[in-house]
């Protein structure tokens, strides 16, 4: 079974032969805006370790690493992208080899759902209320377990979230569903503290989301968790024939692949958010684990590390499928909603789209 | 619609699934990740090494039908062209798959030394057996009109509807695809 590999470390990765060898590097890494060398910060430790090309599903760099264009020829063979984050935790980018999934039909079809007014809304409305469905899912899931003052606030925060989907249908612009779904996650976003203050989760202080940089813990933990969300999704995207440049609710892509920040909408609440309440309210990622740096706080390392385990353990959780009669990773589930979306571009009046909703 | 080169994949396709046939044609392949199709991939890369493979046949056909085939391996001298297959599961789709190839040689006219026509063989190397297959007039006719089906099918504007018995679908690589 193929899954993503996550190098944290700093070295060199090469192509040996048939597979991939890492050379660590050992030193401080230098951050990548105080140096103007480019020269790798560390030097070679002589410690190598073999990574199985066969296995790797994607690859991660969150360290420093050095390569060349023999091994990115060498990825594009094995059909293997790289993702790539700066000395911060900040996405940079991702090296995607040449796509073989072409569909003329399935681009003409993305486009014209685009195009027309009423096909975008249909499917920008989709998202929205799929996404808005499980933000109130997580809540629903907390309020119960809460008492008191917390249960009321968390209790307000679903009653106003209510009240935005209501208005779902009634909203002829893209505009229009991109306020209700603004509106419903500051709700959302504003209960955390009562979700989060107890316990471990005492030690962080949340007010509101700011990005950009971070400005707190909580906020540097929803970059980083949305940002690996993206890219996940990304990832599955680009498993199939859909232009990840063409989306609906956000404006396609002059910078990003947007169809990724669509789909990602629906999957953050169930994937990014639960994994940020456990990992702090169990205490396993405490403020220990971020620094301030250039006036935002990031997640050091450490802290990265112990995210993204979690965040890939999470992937290959299943959850009964009712259709197909079997278990799904939720990383396949994020597939699974681009064959909806593809079936719906294809045929939207027999097989209409509709988002992912929380069913477990 | 872009002018259509029909297969004997497509050939195949269609014979066990209309729907399918449609997503292939328009460009939705599924088989980059089935992990039988890489399989098969590999079976026909290193079984029957020494013989002469991939052999490309294209042919107009009726009414301006563009007909192509790959054919696995051909035996010349003996005549007979073979198809490999990973296992017999879905046989019925496999006979016509390569009655087309047999059509496609007799339409250009391609035969034995001796003047008769080409037979088929179909293999399953991991069965250990083989399965002679050959094209009687009734089958050729039946070939015409699956092709004009084929063709027709390819030019409606959505996908025809999935298949009714599921457990038939529970092995295909477009599973997800349609129920997913």
């Amino acid at each position: 079974m193929k899954r993503p590999y996550y190098i944290f470390s700093s070295g060199r990765l090469r192509r040996r032969q048939n597979t991939l060898f890492f050379e660590k590097a050992a030193g401080e890494r230098i951050p990548d805006d105080q140096d103007e060398t480019g020269e790798p910060s560390g030097t070679p430790s002589g410690e190598r370790i073999p990574f199985p090309v066969e296995q790797i599903e994607s690859l991660y760099f969150f360290g420093e690493v050095d390569l060349n264009s023999k091994l990115l020829t060498f990825l594009a063979r094995h059909d293997i992208p790289a993702h790539f984050y700066d000395y911060y935790g900040n996405y940079t980018g991702t090296y995607i080899p040449r796509d073989h999934l072409h569909s003329g039909r399935l681009r003409i079809e993305q486009v014209l759902h685009y195009v027309r007014t009423k096909r975008r809304l249909y499917l920008a409305r989709a998202i929205v209320e799929a996404a808005t469905y499980n933000l109130l899912r997580v809540l629903r899931y907390y309020v119960n377990r809460l008492e008191g003052t917390r249960r009321e606030t968390v209790s307000a925060a679903i009653a106003t979230i209510e009240q935005e989907r209501a208005q779902l249908r009634s909203a002829e612009k893209i505009s229009e569903l991109m306020g209700i779904e603004g509106r419903s996650r500051d709700a959302y976003y504003g209960v955390w503290p009562a979700i989060l203050s107890d316990g471990p989760g005492e030690a962080f202080v949340f007010e509101k989301r700011e990005r950009r940089p971070p400005s707190n813990e909580i906020n540097a933990l929803i970059s980083f968790g949305n940002s690996l969300c993206y890219t996940t999704t990304l990832r599955q995207i680009h498993r199939t024939a859909l232009d990840p440049t063409i989306s609906y609710l956000h404006e396609p892509g002059a910078r990003r692949f947007s169809l990724a920040l669509d789909l990602s909408e629906i999957f953050k609440p169930i994937l990014v958010d639960r994994a940020i309440f456990r990992l702090v309210k169990t205490g396993e990622v405490t403020p220990r684990h971020f620094e301030e740096r250039l006036g935002g706080v990031y997640l050091k390392e450490a802290g990265r590390r112990i995210f993204v385990r979690y965040w890939d353990e999470r992937l290959r959780q299943t959850v009964h499928h009712r259709r197909l009669e079997r278990h799904v990773s939720y990383e396949r589930l994020i597939r699974l909603e681009c064959y909806k979306l593809i079936r719906h571009l294809l045929d939207p009046k027999n097989e209409p789209y509709q988002g992912l909703h929380m069913w477990w | 619609m872009p002018e259509l080169s029909i297969t004997g994949t497509l050939v195949n396709y269609f014979v066990l699934c209309r729907r399918k046939a449609w997503l292939a044609v328009h460009g939705l392949w599924m088989e980059q990740e089935s992990e039988a199709v890489a399989l098969g991939r590999l079976l026909d890369e290193t079984t029957y090494a020494d013989e002469l493979q991939h052999v490309n046949v294209e042919v107009e056909g009726h009414e301006g039908l563009r007909l192509a085939g790959r054919i696995d391996w051909a035996e010349l001298r003996d005549g007979v062209l073979h198809e490999t297959k990973r296992s017999p599961s879905g046989l019925e789709a496999h006979r016509w798959q390569l009655r087309f190839y047999l059509w496609l040689l007799k339409l250009r006219g391609v035969t034995r030394p001796d003047g008769r026509p080409f037979e088929g063989q179909l293999n399953f190397p991991r069965q250990r057996r083989t399965e002679a297959v050959t094209l009687t007039a009734d089958e050729e006719a039946r070939l015409r009109t699956l092709v004009q089906e084929l063709h027709q099918t390819a030019a409606l504007p959505t996908p025809p509807p999935r298949l009714e018995n599921r457990r038939f679908c529970k092995k295909c690589a477009y599973e997800e695809l349609c129920f997913g």
